[in-house]
């Protein structure tokens, strides 16, 4: 038997094998045809196979329904974190490239002996600025769960 | 899909699909895992507005498919460290006939498994699993072919 040999007639054989309503032409046909016979040996078996009873409970559906809406839930709150982290990416890149205008302007209004300090104050503002800001967006994240 | 018709949904689907996870990997416990996962992701990311009944069963046997070849691969994995088969296998079935069916079944390919599950307890035709599986239907029925002949072989081995 080769697999382009499929008889055609194996649905129909299988529907007499589930209502149990076997035609004389069926049953000819079934002693004829050793593909519809092995189907339904194939049949028996993994529907035998199937019944076997188990004992023990399936998983709790409600549990699966609550983690699917948990994770959910977690997934929609993840882009406001992802978009206060773009937003501190922004505010960095913009503090690094006025540096020098803002340099400039504070050379003109500082002493050139004090320049050093200025520089790390202001670094420092601008770190303990974007520290505050991520700080806010996770009680943020975390006040939401 | 709303809290009612998933409770529908996994009243129906659930009885076969549980027994065909149990079948195949041989663990109540590993097997309750992988429909909890699959259920899970099923809830998740099928674009279930889209599928029907039938797909979304599908769906879920295509997941399960999969997760049961990757519990495979790390019980392998597992079983390289601790070269202990004790731990494979949950305790056996009472039932003898049911055990050895069970394991008959088990030591098939995955796909050969899922391929004779969809069509003869399913019953599934087989434009409904080349859908399924995404693969033609031409070669649903050379592999389903192949599959009834690995099954023959196995029931009828001495």
């Amino acid at each position: 038997m080769k697999s382009d040999q499929i008889c055609a007639m194996e649905k129909t054989i299988l529907s007499a094998l589930e209502t149990g309503r076997w035609s004389e032409a069926l049953t000819n046909h079934m002693n004829g045809c050793a593909y519809c016979r092995e189907s339904v040996e194939i049949t028996k078996w993994m529907r035998q196979l199937a019944a076997i009873p188990e004992e023990s409970e399936p998983p709790d559906l409600e549990v699966i329904w609550m983690m699917s809406r948990i994770s959910q839930s977690s997934r929609r709150l993840a882009v406001p974190v992802w978009d206060g982290i773009a937003a501190i990416l922004f505010i960095a890149f913009i503090a690094v490239w006025a540096w020098s205008p803002v340099e400039s302007l504070v050379t003109k209004m500082v002493p050139s002996h004090s320049m050093l300090l200025v520089t790390f104050l202001v670094s420092c503002t601008i770190a303990a600025g974007m520290t505050v800001a991520a700080l806010n967006i996770e009680s943020l994240h975390l006040r939401r769960r | 899909m709303d809290h009612a018709a998933f409770r529908a949904f996994y009243e129906k689907t659930v009885p076969k699909l549980r027994a065909f996870v149990i079948h195949s990997c041989g663990s109540v416990d590993v097997a309750d895992d992988i429909l909890q996962e699959a259920f899970l992701r099923f809830l998740q990311s099928a674009p279930l507005a889209r599928l029907d009944e039938s797909q979304m069963r599908a769906y879920l046997y295509r997941t399960v498919e999969s997760l049961i070849v990757n519990q495979w691969h790390r019980r392998q994995r597992d079983e390289k460290i601790r070269r202990d088969a004790s731990v494979v296998q949950d305790k056996s079935r009472p039932d003898p006939i049911a055990d050895e069916m069970s394991q008959a079944f088990a030591s098939l390919d995955p796909k050969h498994r899922t391929l004779l599950w969809m069509a003869y307890v399913e019953g599934y035709d087989h434009k409904e699993i080349a859908a399924a599986s995404r693969v033609g239907e031409k070669s649903v029925r050379v592999l389903l072919f192949r599959a009834r002949q690995m099954l023959m072989k196995v029931i009828k081995k001495p």
